[in-house]
């Protein structure tokens, strides 16, 4: 049983996507590249000064988002009593 | 450099896998799972980004987070769509599922 649709469509604009995204992959300057990275305790440290500092907001805005979208996905879900 | 372009290359591909599934598949799910495949992309493409580019800025970090955020909203909001469509016409095929067209 087939469970595709619109086959040649989709294929023709996955394969535009994925080639626009490599041509600027390879194509565009990315720079310099960094040699080595914080180590790992570091990187956990100083992920947690951004998410509680710079980016406090934003991971607030996160998290009352996803309780949003809890509720109602729990809304749509149940059965309804009718 | 290459590794660089060997995240890149692996996030162009998912996101071309992705997008194939999103827009061919006819289940409510593999839509979704379509959906999450490009998500996955950006994110592989984020990462790759941190860690060849900005080591030292950790907003790259940040975004990713927010991007697999998004990734668990669409799952929970999909699944529920899909269990509530599922119970009431017991289909997810979205090709019944023309009332929701515009």
């Amino acid at each position: 049983m087939d469970m595709t649709h619109q086959k040649r469509a989709s294929l023709a604009a996955a394969a535009l996507g994925a080639v626009t995204a490599l041509a600027v992959a390879l194509i565009a300057d990315w720079g310099p590249v960094a040699a080595r990275v914080p180590e790992a305790t570091v990187q956990v440290h100083e992920l947690g000064i951004e998410i509680m500092e710079r980016s406090m907001l934003i991971f607030e805005t996160a998290g009352v988002t996803i309780l949003t979208a809890m509720i109602a996905a729990t809304a749509i879900a149940i059965r309804r009593g009718r | 450099m290459p590794t660089l372009i060997v995240a890149l290359v692996v996030g162009a591909v998912l996101f071309g896998i992705g997008l194939y599934g999103a827009l061919s598949q006819t289940n409510l799910v593999m839509i979704m799972m379509g959906v999450e495949l490009m998500l996955g992309a950006a994110m592989v493409n984020l990462v790759a980004f941190w860690r060849f580019l900005h080591p030292e800025v950790y907003a790259g970090q940040m975004f990713v987070l927010i991007v697999m955020t998004v990734m668990a909203l669409e799952m929970a909001v999909g699944f529920g769509i899909a269990s509530g469509r599922f119970r009431a016409r017991g289909s997810v095929e979205m090709e019944e599922a023309r009332e929701l067209k515009g």
